[in-house]
Parts: structure tokens; C-alpha cells; sequence
């Protein structure tokens, strides 16, 4: 009987055995793909959440260098890899980095047999990305859009409702409620002053150097107390990867950049062209004009093009920049502005009362400019503008940034005051060292 | 005694027949109650797989559009399977960008596009921009034609909706998604139109979308499963 006691008792063990061995091979693949679900969420989390934290790092400027600039964190293009909430981040980019365009990262969140990867553009903040930037305070008593980045030293003061900002506000705004904001920063980096980036005796050695400086009133230029430029009389064409200017058919030579410094105020004047039907695919040369006195405007600006180029204009006052009643009543400045005179000796950008008609071309371009630009979805600001348009009121709308060391003073007639950056890469304009995140960039692996 | 009897040699077979068959029996019920068991478990095992594979699609699916002031004015989400012409709880579709965006200009019947990438026939653009009149439109479009000639690409458009004349602007490749809950199936409409079943047997399907979150909530017997994905 003890045979039997026996059997039946290791047939009962087998079957327990079988059975527990069963279950637990269904408990684990039952618990294993809800802990996929949760642990790939993770590490997706991780992954978005050290993208940031590596930008957050970089721009708090802690280290010195910054995060991304100093090679003790990488090997190569990757990013030595490091813990974040269990997981460990490695990162690597496409190429060596870039401070004027877009640097491709691939970065990798894993925990154990789980990940998540995704890849992301990073890119050095520049000035030109700024529509407005000016190192004082700004009373701003107009109903603005802001499209693209914005920087004031201390705050913005608002005096009326409707001021529209789509990108990122480095600045204190009051009162808040007449801003209306599509993108929102907690992070407010401590930008340099624009003399700090980039010192006006740099401009001027430049120019003498490689590009051309203007001295000593060059009766070419020289008008009464000032410099002229008269941007149509000015014909740009390359020789063997040199620039062969010639100004008034007077042939200025070849030179290596195309920067022209003068040595006293300057007045800059360009008539309105045609609007062309299609978008150039012709390359991209900026042209920089640098007064080292005031730069007064009396005149739309746009982009000049040569037989073989387009030329976006870059002027930089060494004092302030004016725009003088002779402009069009509706104007817009499609170039980069920059003054570097501070406020005590009298810089910043002057509006001054007045302005002059439209032709037809200049109404035609401002209308094409609308359309084509962010007024479009903004379509209370699109009617203001056209209604200002119509009414013959004055408006000024910056399409390529303005840069200032001192404040901007519209005038009493201005009824529109719009900022735009530029979509221009000024190879001469140094990177900010903070880094940015391109939107619309990241994309799941 | 030595040996044993017959009584008890018939009495020993029967009871190691017994212990076989009642150990068969044992066998057989404890696997058809593991079947029970796993059949009980396999439905949310198979609703977390397709859960993951659906947000995997959807999760940041309308990124490359914040890239382009007109793109990202453009609905990406759609109660339906027709642009949002009808409201339904049953069907919903949005867009996948597959390209960075580019500019257009229209010149009669043409539209010019830069010269890269090339656009081939069959290919669907998601433009957005202004019309002759100065306002913001948007609309989807397949290219007909392409002629690669010339300083840029000129393409000839069948547009997907009858919002008025695209002018100029911007525009990218795209695809269109759908899903579709009938007959307790989960559909997937492809870009090409085509349905094939996604997950099959839900009890319940529903979901909401509000800014750009969209929440699935699916039912499978006792099984809930409910998920959140930023679009």
C-alpha cells in the first residue's frame, strides 16, 4: 500500500507543480506586458524630460564652458551618457556642432530591454532671431505683434491691450493682460549687450581688412554733413570668390567681405522694387552697412540682389538709427537694424513724425509682405494693419529685427508699430552661447 | 507469506487504473481552466500591445507642422473621416507631416515649388497660405502632374476640399489616418482609403479630443483601457 501512497502522492505533486508553473508563466506575461506599457511611458518621459534638462543646463551657465560647449561631456559627437530617474541618456549628433545652423541630435533614454529614442534639433540663439531686443527698459504704446523672439532688460511696458507675442518673451511684461502670449518661458537667460558680442572696432577692422571703409568724407558718398548710400546705385557681382563692387558705375574694387563701414553718419535710401512672383533660389550673401555715427533711414528696405545672389541687409548705427519722415507713410524694413548707442549718449531707434505716399509698387509689396507673412493668422492684427493701411495712417513694420543698446521712440503720428526677426543666417553677427530646442523638431525613433 | 493473491493483484491494478485516470482527468481539467484563465488575460495583453502601437502613431504625430506659421494654423484633427464635415464618436482621422515644409506660388493651373524635394505623382500635400483675396486657407491636394523643368518644380493639383484658391504659402507631404469602430472592430483607414481591422471584439470605443489632446477609452468584456496622446 505504501507503493501507492506514494505514486498518488508524486501525482499530486506533479499536478500541484504543473499547475503553479502554469499560473506563474501567465501571472509574468500578463504583468510583463502591462510593465511594458508603463516602462516604455517612462522612458519616453525620461527621454523628453533630459532633452530639457540638457538645455536648461547649458543655458543656466553653471559650468563654464556651458553644458554642450565644455568636450570633458562628450566623445566626439556623443554625449558621455549619464543617469536620469533610472534611466540611462546617451545622446549623439549628426555632425560637429554648428553656431549658425541646425544641430541634429539623436537622443536615447534605456532601462534595461526598454527605450525610447527620439531625435531633436538644437541651435545657438542669435541675434537675428530677435524681433526686438534692447538692453533698457521699452514703454511699447502700441498694439504690437511680435513675431519672433523678444529681449528687454527688466520689462516691457505696455499701454495698450492687443499686444500679440508668438514667440518666447525674455522680458518682464506689464500689465499682462493686455499681452496675449503663444508660447510662454520661465528661463530667462542674462543675454550680453550686443557691444559685448560683437565690439564696433571689430566692424571697422573688418572692413578695412577685407571689406571697404569709408574715410575722411570719400566725395562718392559725401552729401552736405553726411554720408549717402544709395543701396540701387550700388552693383555687387563676385570674381573669381571675390566681391567686385561698383557704386555710381565707380568700380570700389574686390574684396573679401561685403561689409562697407563709414566714418560718419550715414543715410541709407533704396527704391521699391517689383514684386517678384516667385521666391529666388539664387544664394544667400547678407550685405552689412555699418555707420559708426547715425543711421538715418528714408526709405523701405529689402533684400538687394546681384546676378548671382540676394544680398539681406544688415545696417548697424555705431549711435542710433533714425527713420526720417521722408519714408513711406506705410513702411517696412526688411533688414537687420542694429545701434549700439546707449542711452546716455543719445542711441536707440527714432521714429521721427511724418512720411510721404505710396507708390504702387510700395503698396503692392506691402500687401504681398502681408500675406506671406504671420499677419495672415493673426487676423485681427491683419485687419488693423490694412485698415491703417487704407486710412493713410503711419505705420513702421520691422521685418528683420531691431537690436538696440537704448530704447525706441515712435512718434506722435505713429498709429502701427509691428517686429518681425529675420529668417537671414549674418554669418558676421556672433551666436549667443544659449541653445534652444527648434520647434516642431522632435520626432519619435 | 510470500507473494500475493489474485484478489489482491485485481484490487492493486484497479487502483493504479484509478490513480491514472483520475490523474488524466486532473491533467485535463487544470488545462482547460488555464485556457479559462489565459483567455481571461490575453485580451489585456493584446489591448496593451495595440494601445502601445497606437500611441507610437498618434503620440507627437503633428510636431513638424509647429515648423511654419500657416502649417500650424491648419486643424490636424478630425471628428471623422471627412475633413470634420460631420460629428461622429465612432470614427476620427488626423494627419501625419512626412516632410519639412516648403513655399508655393500658383501661376494659373501650375503651382510652383521649390526644385527639392521632388513631388511625384500620387503624392498628397497638406497647403496652407493665402488666397487671391488676402485670406488664410488651408487645404489637402494630390499631385496630378509634375514637371521638374525650369528654375523650380512645377506641379498640377486635385485638391481634396473646395475651400477657395490656394495663392501662396506653405505646404508639405502628409497622409491622412483614420480609425473606425464597427461591429465591435477597430478599423484603421490607411492614407489610401483602405480599411483593415486594428482590434478586434471592443465592447466599448470612445474618445475625445480637446487642444491637442486626444483620450481612447476601449472596453473589452471586463477590460477597460483609457489613454492620453499629445498630438
Amino acid at each position: 500500500m505504501k507503493g501507492f501512497a506514494i505514486v498518488a502522492s508524486l501525482l499530486f505533486l506533479l499536478i500541484m507543480t504543473l499547475f503553479g508553473f502554469s499560473v506563474l508563466l501567465m501571472a509574468s506575461g500578463h504583468y510583463s506586458s502591462s510593465r511594458g506599457l508603463f516602462e516604455k511611458e517612462n522612458a519616453r518621459i525620461a527621454c523628453e524630460a533630459a532633452a530639457h534638462w540638457i538645455v536648461a543646463q547649458h543655458n543656466a551657465g553653471i559650468t563654464t564652458p556651458p553644458y554642450l560647449f565644455d568636450p570633458g561631456n562628450w566623445n566626439g559627437t556623443a554625449l558621455r551618457s549619464f543617469q536620469w530617474n533610472s534611466h540611462t541618456i546617451s545622446a549623439t549628433f549628426e555632425a560637429p556642432w554648428t553656431s549658425t545652423g541646425i544641430n541634429r541630435l539623436t537622443l536615447t533614454a534605456r532601462k534595461g530591454t526598454f527605450l525610447a529614442s527620439q531625435t531633436l534639433e538644437l541651435r545657438q540663439i542669435r541675434l537675428e532671431n530677435f524681433a526686438f531686443f534692447s538692453t533698457q527698459p521699452q514703454v511699447l504704446p502700441y498694439a504690437s505683434l511680435f513675431d519672433g523672439t523678444v529681449f528687454a532688460r527688466s520689462t516691457i511696458e505696455l499701454q495698450r491691450p492687443s499686444v500679440r507675442f508668438r514667440e518666447f518673451v525674455y522680458a518682464g511684461v506689464q500689465p499682462e493682460y493686455y499681452a496675449s502670449f503663444r508660447k510662454r518661458t520661465l528661463q530667462a537667460p542674462e543675454f550680453p549687450n550686443p557691444e559685448q558680442l560683437m565690439p564696433p572696432a571689430i566692424l571697422e577692422e573688418k572692413a578695412r581688412e577685407t571689406g571697404i571703409a569709408v574715410i575722411n568724407r570719400d566725395s562718392l558718398f559725401w552729401e552736405n554733413d553726411h554720408y549717402r548710400l544709395d543701396l540701387d546705385q550700388l552693383a555687387i557681382d563676385t570674381i573669381n570668390g571675390l566681391w567686385h563692387l561698383q557704386y555710381k558705375a565707380k568700380d570700389l574694387g574686390l574684396h573679401r567681405s561685403l561689409i562697407l563701414w563709414f566714418d560718419a553718419d550715414l543715410r541709407l535710401r533704396l527704391t521699391e522694387r517689383p514684386v517678384s512672383p516667385l521666391p529666388s533660389s539664387k544664394l544667400r550673401d547678407p550685405l552689412y552697412v555699418v555707420s559708426l555715427g547715425n543711421l538715418q533711414i528714408d526709405s523701405n528696405l529689402s533684400p538687394l540682389e546681384s546676378a548671382s545672389r540676394i544680398h539681406p541687409l544688415c545696417a548697424i548705427a555705431g549711435n542710433a538709427i533714425h527713420l526720417l519722415a521722408s519714408i513711406p507713410r506705410a513702411c517696412h524694413l526688411d533688414a537687420c537694424l542694429i545701434a549700439f548707442g546707449s542711452g546716455d549718449a543719445g542711441g536707440g531707434l527714432k521714429i521721427e513724425a511724418g512720411g510721404r505716399d505710396l507708390t504702387a509698387p510700395e503698396r503692392e509689396q506691402f500687401l504681398f509682405a502681408i500675406r506671406n507673412s504671420a499677419f495672415l493668422v493673426e487676423d485681427e492684427k491683419k485687419q488693423t494693419l490694412l485698415y491703417a493701411l487704407n486710412a493713410g495712417e503711419k505705420t513702421v513694420w520691422f521685418r528683420g529685427g531691431v537690436i538696440l543698446n537704448a530704447s525706441l521712440q515712435g512718434s506722435s503720428d505713429l498709429s502701427q508699430l509691428h517686429f518681425g526677426s529675420s529668417e537671414e543666417v549674418y554669418s558676421l553677427l556672433p551666436s549667443l552661447s544659449f541653445v534652444y530646442i527648434v520647434e516642431g523638431s522632435r520626432q519619435w525613433q | 507469506m510470500k507473494g500475493f493473491s489474485l484478489l489482491e493483484f485485481v484490487i492493486a491494478a484497479h487502483l493504479c487504473l484509478l490513480i491514472l485516470i483520475a490523474g488524466y482527468s486532473v491533467l485535463d481539467r487544470e488545462k482547460d481552466f488555464l485556457a479559462k484563465m489565459s483567455g481571461w488575460t490575453r485580451p489585456e495583453q493584446e489591448s496593451n500591445y495595440r494601445l502601445l502601437l497606437l500611441r507610437n502613431l498618434l503620440q507627437d504625430s503633428s510636431q513638424q507642422l509647429k515648423r511654419n506659421a500657416f502649417l500650424q494654423s491648419v486643424p490636424f484633427f478630425f471628428n471623422d473621416l471627412d475633413f470634420g464635415k460631420e460629428q461622429r464618436n465612432d470614427a476620427f482621422s488626423f494627419v501625419r507631416p512626412l516632410s519639412s515644409p516648403v513655399w508655393f506660388r500658383r501661376e494659373g493651373f501650375w503651382y510652383h515649388v521649390p526644385k527639392s524635394p521632388l513631388w511625384k505623382g500620387g503624392t498628397t500635400l497638406l497647403m496652407a497660405g493665402s488666397d487671391a483675396a488676402g485670406r488664410f486657407q488651408w487645404n489637402f491636394a494630390r499631385v496630378l502632374l509634375d514637371d521638374p523643368g525650369g528654375s523650380t518644380q512645377r506641379v498640377k493639383l486635385k485638391f481634396f476640399l473646395s475651400h477657395p484658391e490656394l495663392d501662396s504659402g506653405s505646404l508639405l507631404q502628409a497622409e491622412l489616418h483614420g480609425f473606425l469602430w464597427k461591429n465591435k472592430t477597430l478599423y484603421w483607414v490607411s492614407p489610401s482609403g483602405s480599411l483593415s481591422p486594428y482590434f478586434g471584439s471592443l465592447d466599448e470605443f470612445s474618445y475625445t479630443f480637446s487642444g491637442s489632446q486626444l483620450m481612447i477609452s476601449w472596453r473589452i468584456a471586463e477590460i477597460t483601457a483609457e489613454f492620453r496622446s499629445t498630438l
